[in-house]
């Protein structure tokens, strides 16, 4: 027991769940297929109402499954996970599954096996490939782009056989492992996940957070996973779009300095712009509203934010330079 | 296409280097609309398709030496420590271990190379209180270094990701390598241009003997720097030099790695952007010259060149001179003539010179003049005159001139060739630089091989260009010569004589044959006389290296350079 504290080698699977009871079973079955055993699986129901929770228990009868009265997203969601899970001294790192997400059997064993060098390494992810078309990548990593939108990394392009990890502005949370150290050393308690943003572009303010804490986000191509994207939410676009731009100006404001966002003001006017412009295009004209609605009540929930922006900026590390190339390239 | 209107618009509203012209200028520049460097959209386009940032493929190593990178710490810019860190972390070779030594006397930058121990378990932070100079503090690391390797990684600069696999590619066989060295390039302060790239040529003592044309990335053997006693004090500014020639004097194997594996940052404090002729840099590379070559047992005096710092100009003691210069024989035989006449007034003083001519019937008066230096030859065929001529001949060198090139009567070029030919004995064939003098154009530098095609070098260029194959000045080891004008050794010169040329291009072909080595020799220039608008059709002739396009990919410079059997000196 007590080597295991000290060296904390447990994982901590974490999957939210929200009607997904037909993408359970082969989820959880890539979790039971993986070569390094030191794991648990804890499952959290966000008041579904199919039979997730009895697929879930039909097939992995040894995860934990906590059943929430009602949908708190996916960041409260993971929250309560990862405090349920940090309980348990021997868990070291805590790794996050989609319901849509499958990962290869090797791919814990890969990422433990990375992190041991590595006292700085917050978040880590394998490539994720396109679930339909394995040559296909889903991310590699994810990124701000110049026009303050969080992009996923190589979307989209053909996967070639590669090497060489490398450190990145940040991690796809569809698969991938956090450190417990990282989540202890979080400026507010363990609350990972910004619970104000329910949905979408959580993933990127953690990678935000975590690089400009002066914590290092790593990619190492050889533990693969594969994702389908947006299973949950993907039939509502204006839902997704809506809760992007709202969360998008509390994302920069919260992470970036304040002239970094200043001098990015311009580009993210014209991004938003452009979505506006290609949506028209394709005449999804009520997801326009969606856009511009998102955009003006996140400028007005700034103020929500703002015990988290003083912090956030007191724990900031990283020089301002260096920041700059992290996100003109993302890694 | 904007862009062009928009400068031209401005080149009427705001004349050169008006005052408002630099202030608008640095306000762009700030503002990010144009860069501070000149970023050459041909080598960037090439980067972008040959680089595979992501996607570096490997093979299955067998042997995986430990490399130690050995970065001194004063004083970074802590973006650019972090960027040089993480380009070592992000390395697709993993046996590598990073001795930061740490000798800032900033805060700053004290406490980020500390912290920077907590990015790996393979960084160490050695901690030394006094600055002992770049030379000082690279040794203390080069003490801790644990690695069977040592490279050198300057605090602000970037290494590719596939640059240690690469090198330990190059460690795989039995003949491992002592010295390695590849090309570089140069990366702007913001780290968004890559410019300036420096494809270097193959191992030659004779470049390295004018230049430090290896520079970066250095990997050597950890033993014998360690013998070698790392960098010795009093070569301040050029530490670099004086050790890598003491390296190849102790019998270093030396191996090119002809790819991109180094990003020198091009800073205002950094010698990349600017390199200032200090005369301390000055006199340390003089005399770590000079000391390479009384290590060496040759006789030599060293200079720098005036307004190139860092070329080295050695001016090899001649035995007694003694040149035979053959003109080879022409259809025009006025111009013949006037050219030997031309060729007399310049040689005529110089002892130990004899001139050969072929045919020349007319102007007794001249062969009456020069009859001691100057002799014609009867003969039917250009085969028959070098026969004839050689039979006759006993100097030590000769030279082989085409009837259109002249030099500079102050130039002492034969003396100081025929001190290069006596004292480096390896060299058979010693080619000069072609020019035109009104243009200060190049028209012929020899050629080289690259991949299956044959390229003459600068061929159109200004001369003391700086191109992506260094500085078109620099001595370099050629392929091919075009026969032009050549200075050949006796023994090499018998072997071409007895091969029966007939043209100028069957001289080329047995100099490719029979010269053990060939060597460019851009110190001394001889000008064309004829019409230089014959030797490359105007215009924009010029070199198709200079074409990162997409077609050139195929840019496999193996055969540039030395083979591999070759010895070093």
């Amino acid at each position: 027991m007590h080597n295991a504290v000290r060296q904390r080698a447990k994982t901590a699977f974490i999957i939210v769940c929200w009607n997904n009871q037909d993408l359970l079973p082969e989820c959880l079955a890539s979790i039971k297929a993986q070569t390094n055993t030191s794991h648990k699986v804890i499952i959290v129901d966000n008041a579904s109402h199919d039979a997730s929770v009895e697929v879930a228990r039909k097939e992995m009868p040894e995860a934990e499954i906590i059943e929430e009265k009602e949908n708190h997203g996916f960041a409260k969601g993971n929250n309560i996970a990862i405090q349920k899970a940090l309980e348990d001294e021997e868990v070291g790192y805590i790794a996050l599954l989609n319901t849509d997400a499958r990962i290869e059997s090797t791919w814990l064993e890969i990422l433990t096996d990375f992190c041991v060098s590595k006292p700085q390494a917050a978040c880590m992810q394998g490539t994720t490939l396109d679930y339909y078309n394995h040559d296909v990548i889903d991310s590699t990593h994810i990124f701000i782009s110049r026009n303050g939108q969080g992009t996923q990394g190589n979307w989209r392009n053909i996967s070639q056989t590669e090497f060489g990890p490398k450190k990145v502005f940040g991690v796809n949370a569809a698969a991938c492992l956090i450190t417990r150290k990282f989540i202890e050393a979080q400026p507010f308690g363990t609350e990972l996940f910004d619970e104000l943003m329910f949905m979408y572009l959580e993933d990127v303010d953690l990678a935000a957070r975590a690089t400009t804490m002066g914590w290092d986000n790593y990619l190492v191509p050889g533990a693969r996973a594969l994702h389908m994207g947006s299973a949950s939410s993907g039939k509502n676009p204006g839902f997704s779009l809506y809760y992007t731009f709202r969360n998008n100006s509390a994302l920069l404001l919260k992470n970036l300095p304040f002239r970094m966002v200043l001098a990015m003001t311009p580009a993210i006017l014209k991004g938003d712009l452009d979505t506006i412009a290609t949506l028209r295009h394709r005449g999804q004209n009520k997801a326009t509203r969606m856009v511009i609605k998102g955009r003006l009540v996140g400028l007005l929930r700034l103020p929500l934010y703002w015990k988290k922006i003083r912090a956030l900026r007191r724990a900031r590390s990283v020089p301002y330079e260096y920041l700059w190339y992290l996100m003109q390239r993302g890694y | 296409m904007i862009r062009r209107t928009i400068l031209r618009i401005t080149k009427r509203i705001l004349p050169n280097n008006s005052l408002l012209r630099r202030v608008l200028k640095k306000l762009a520049i700030r503002l990010g609309l144009i860069s501070p460097f000149y970023a050459d959209g041909r080598y960037r386009e090439w980067v972008v398709s040959t680089e595979k940032m992501f996607w570096t493929p490997q093979r299955d190593l067998g042997y995986k030496p430990l490399i130690s990178i050995i970065v001194p710490v004063f004083n970074a810019p802590e973006e650019y420590l972090l960027e040089a860190v993480y380009s070592v972390v992000n390395q697709t070779y993993g046996n590598w271990e990073l001795l930061l030594v740490n000798a800032s006397t900033l805060k700053v930058t004290r406490d980020a190379t500390a912290s920077c121990s907590n990015i790996d378990s393979r960084i160490k932070v050695v901690d030394i209180h006094k600055n002992l100079g770049i030379a000082g503090n690279t040794n203390i690391g080069i003490k801790h270094a644990t690695g069977e390797y040592i490279a050198l990684l300057d605090n602000d600069d970037t290494l590719a990701p596939e640059a240690l696999y690469e090198v330990a590619c190059e460690l795989q066989g039995s003949d491992k390598p002592d010295f390695l060295y590849s090309d570089e390039d140069k990366i702007s302060p913001d780290s968004e241009q890559r410019f300036d790239p420096h494809f270097k040529a193959g191992w030659s003592l004779h470049t390295m003997r004018q230049v430090n044309y290896l520079n970066h990335l250095t990997v050597l053997n950890a033993g014998m720097l360690k013998k070698a006693g790392g960098y010795q004090p009093g070569f301040e500014g050029a530490q670099d030099y004086d050790l890598y020639l003491r390296v190849i004097d102790a019998g270093a194997i030396v191996k090119h790695i002809p790819k991109i594996l180094y990003h020198w940052r091009a800073i205002a404090t950094s010698t990349a952007a600017n390199f200032s002729s200090k005369d301390n840099v000055l006199t340390a590379g003089k005399k770590a010259l000079s000391d390479h070559l009384s290590r060496n047992g040759l006789q030599g005096e060293v200079t720098s060149i005036d307004n190139q710092p860092g070329f080295y100009d050695i001016t090899y003691k001649a035995s007694a001179l003694e040149v035979a210069i053959v003109i080879l024989p022409s259809t025009d035989s006025q111009q013949y003539a006037e050219y030997t006449r031309q060729l007399m007034r310049l040689v005529s003083g110089v002892k130990g010179v004899h001139v050969y001519i072929c045919n020349l019937k007319a102007n007794k008066k001249m062969l009456s003049m020069y009859e001691n230096v100057l002799t014609s030859v009867h003969a039917d065929s250009t085969e028959e005159y070098l026969t004839k001529v050689k039979n006759v001949s006993t100097a030590e060198t000769m030279v082989f001139l085409g009837a259109a090139l002249l030099w500079n009567e102050e130039d002492d070029w034969l003396e100081r060739v025929a001190g290069f030919l006596g004292q480096c004995l390896d060299v058979d064939v010693v080619v000069p630089l072609i020019i035109d003098e009104l243009s200060n154009r190049i028209i012929d530098a020899g050629s080289v091989k690259i991949g299956a095609t044959e390229m003459p070098l600068f061929v159109g260029y200004p001369v003391g260009a700086h191109t992506f194959l260094g500085n078109s000045t620099w001595t370099r080891h050629l392929d091919r010569c075009s026969g032009r004008c050549i200075v050949v050794r006796k023994e090499a010169a018998a072997k071409i004589v007895a091969s029966n040329p007939s043209s100028i291009e069957d001289i080329a072909r047995a100099v490719t044959e029979f010269s053990r080595e060939t060597i460019l020799w851009p110190r001394t220039k001889l000008n064309y006389a004829g019409d230089f608008r014959t030797v490359f059709t105007g215009g924009n002739d010029i070199m198709p290296i200079f074409c990162f396009s997409h077609q050139e990919l195929s840019f496999d410079k193996s055969t540039y350079y030395i083979p591999s059997g070759a010895d070093n000196a």
